[in-house]
């Protein structure tokens, strides 16, 4: 069962600890379970700081790492990626390339910490012991030792920027990496999250679902996803974390323009997370903006706001809600095939261009579109 | 003498008159109302030794709590120049046993380094932190100070204490037509509710018009517009910017509500006069034409004896016929 309430989230993350078993943590991070429903991004993010700086003590399972390395990577909210940053330290084999997404993490939150308090969801007041974001990270980066080796430099250049009073942690984290003995380290984590998850699901469901195109063109989408290979991704234009929708339709375009020369036939389309507020003269200027060149196969599209539930459901989108506006959402990027069916996904990092076009070419999609 | 000699010799007099502003506020032996009235001089202390001064001063109690405040006020630059520095300045800003003129020094003088110097992210968090401490404490301009800037930042407690004391006013922070263009800064879906009952329910004048300018992002909330807009018994400024508020969230639903309006000839003729000029600026371009409403604006140039009015029905019926 996954907890409704934030109480039943209390009682299932103290269990969690209780038992050091972090596995049944791993489905309250979804961004589209039930719990998000009506939640405030800032909330979401506070619960998710939450749940996974729980998982350092409850232990970090596997199935935690595509939500950790997301946060990570992408995250801008210090809640959730100091979260994210302790869960590290509840991994049971630390793969090498973790160093690389801490520095990130470094990179995108420095300038953004808080005062944190990981240990509950609610937005406290003032906190005498508090940690923050880059604590954490710095924390994790001397936990991987000699994993770590290669943040050493970044680690110097953070400890001269610092004042005074805030370079003990560094230097800890930096002897720590330097005495540690070289390990053989597992590699790679990410390499398992950023390859595509084969899907099956089918198109049937919403193939009657009306959409509008971003020059206000109206076609159902089963009309325009069939008979050819597709490649959808998400977004919405309101998305105020750079990391995410914007950078999603930047590589968008690059990925279209490449499609044009190594498979034409293939077909590229953003669907909108945000169909009341995303008119299509939106839709347009966005793409436009990023480079997205669109033509009658590549297009922008808002579904009937009434419909998107169904379409919600049949790409299992990584999603959450309060009102009609999105407060979280995942990275994601689907491959469609000519028949309808929703093959395989890329999602919580940026996808790699390379696999998704040897998906797409490899995996039949492309041989099989017409020109 | 050229433009440029008159310059210079201008800033050496600036900086001659600072010097004796500055050395006359250091001087111990002068009073202490002299001396702040020479600090309104100094400006900000530029050599090393000034500085040293400046910051024993803040960090010795036995001075004049105001003299002390005057000292940070000089030491703005030193302070984002020395980020070790800062963390002082915030333990101090936290530290209640200091006075409060003091603290507000302090806060401006942070506010003024967060603005202006990336050194100062690393101390970020312990700032807002403290900032959170603030705004529980009874001393209304520091409160002020923190609460706006905790607002600008979208945080997530203050934001949460403002809806408290919306709901529950003896445990209010700020008057509440404060508090709600406070949380305006970041509209959060948990307060559509409270701004709702804020309109039902006003507490004061004030408060009811900043929740209904704030409800009109929320479009569940074209109801509650409506109904004000409507209302004959309202005041015409509260049911034009009701009206103006249903353009954002439900434009067709704003249309017909305005024409109505327009057309009660029972309506305060200036409100009939305000609703038609946003008629004519906010109807969207596909709006369904009511050409019997158009004919009665076209008529109503000449039948009515308000000026305004007339004049807007003018303007409305030359744009309808484009």
């Amino acid at each position: 069962m996954i907890a409704e309430t934030t109480d039943e989230l209390a009682d299932r993350v103290r269990e969690a600890i209780e038992t050091e078993r972090g596995e049944p943590l791993v489905p309250l991070l979804m961004e589209s379970a039930p719990l998000y429903e009506g939640v405030s991004a800032r909330r979401a993010a506070r619960i998710r700081g939450f749940v996974l700086a729980a998982m350092e003590r409850a232990g970090t399972p596997d199935d935690a790492l595509p939500y950790v390395l997301d946060e990570l990577e992408n995250g801008r909210d210090p809640h959730a990626v100091g979260g994210a940053a302790a869960a590290v330290r509840g991994l049971a084999a630390p793969g090498s390339d973790l160093a690389d997404y801490l520095l990130t993490a470094l990179r995108n939150i420095r300038h953004r910490d808080d005062a944190l308090v990981l240990t509950t969801c609610e937005a406290v007041g003032y906190a005498p012991e508090h940690t923050t974001a880059v604590a954490e990270i710095v924390t994790s980066l001397g936990w991987l030792g000699a994993r770590a080796r290669e943040a050493l430099p970044a680690l110097e250049t953070l400890r001269g920027e610092l004042p005074s009073a805030q370079r003990g942690r560094v230097e800890r984290a930096i002897t720590a990496i330097a005495d540690a003995p070289r390990a053989t380290a597992s590699c790679c984590a990410s390499r398992r999250v950023r390859a595509a998850v084969p899907m099956a699901a089918r198109l049937d469901h919403v193939a009657a679902v009306s959409a509008v195109d971003q020059d206000g063109r109206a076609i159902t989408l089963g009309d325009y996803f069939g008979g050819r290979t597709s490649v959808v991704g998400f977004f919405y234009t309101r998305c105020d974390n750079p990391n995410k929708c914007s950078l999603t339709i930047t590589r968008l375009a690059r990925l279209r323009d490449r499609l044009a020369e190594v498979a034409p036939g293939i077909q590229v389309a953003a669907l909108t997370y945000d169909p009341v507020h995303d008119q299509p003269a939106l839709l347009a200027t966005y793409g436009a903006s990023r480079g997205f060149r669109f033509s009658e196969a590549h297009r922008f599209l808002r579904v009937d706001p009434v419909d998107l539930p169904r379409v919600r459901d049949t790409f299992e989108l990584g999603v959450s809600y309060v009102g009609s506006v999105v407060s979280q959402h995942r990275i994601e990027l689907y491959v469609v095939t000519p028949e309808g069916l929703i093959a395989a996904r890329f999602a919580h990092l940026q996808w790699d261009e390379d696999a998704v076009v040897a998906q797409l070419c490899g995996g039949g999609g492309a041989s099989a579109a017409s020109p | 003498m050229s433009d440029r000699d008159d310059e210079l010799r201008a800033a050496e007099g600036v900086r001659t008159k600072q010097a004796e502003a500055t050395q006359r506020f250091f001087d111990d032996a002068c009073d202490v109302e002299d001396r702040l009235a020479a600090a309104s001089s100094c400006g900000t202390f530029q050599s090393d030794e000034n500085i040293r001064r400046g910051w024993a001063m803040v960090a010795d109690a036995e001075h004049d709590p105001r003299l002390r405040a005057a000292a940070v006020n000089g030491l703005v630059h030193a302070l984002a120049e020395e980020p070790d520095r800062i963390a002082e300045a915030i333990d101090k800003l936290a530290d209640d046993t200091e006075p409060e003129a003091l603290r507000v020094g302090l806060l401006v003088a942070l506010q003024n380094t967060f603005f202006s110097s990336s050194a100062s992210s690393s101390y970020r968090p312990q700032y807002l932190n403290v900032l959170r401490k603030i705004v529980e404490e009874q001393l209304p301009q520091l409160r002020k100070f923190a609460l706006e800037y905790l607002a600008l930042a979208g945080d997530d407690y203050v934001q949460r204490r403002l809806i408290e004391g919306l709901k529950t006013p003896e445990r209010a922070l700020c008057e509440p037509e404060v508090a709600i263009q406070l949380l305006a800064n970041d509209l959060h879906h948990d307060a559509v509710p409270v701004l709702r009952d804020i309109v039902a329910s006003p507490p004061n004048a004030a408060s009811k018009r900043e929740a209904l300018r704030n409800l009109a992002s929320d479009a569940q909330s074209a109801p509650t517009l409506e109904k004000v807009a409507l209302d004959g018994e309202e005041i015409p400024e509260v049911r034009h910017l009701s009206a103006v508020g249903l353009f954002q969230s439900d434009p067709s639903r704003a249309v017909a509500v305005t024409r109505k309006v327009v057309e009660d000839e029972s309506a305060d003729d200036e409100l009939r006069a305000a609703m038609l000029n946003t008629l004519t600026h906010l109807t969207p371009p596909d709006a369904e034409v009511d050409a019997a409403f158009d004919g009665y604006v076209a008529e109503l140039e000449g039948k009515t004896s308000s000026e305004p009015l007339a004049k807007m029905a003018r303007l409305y019926t030359s744009r309808r016929r484009g």
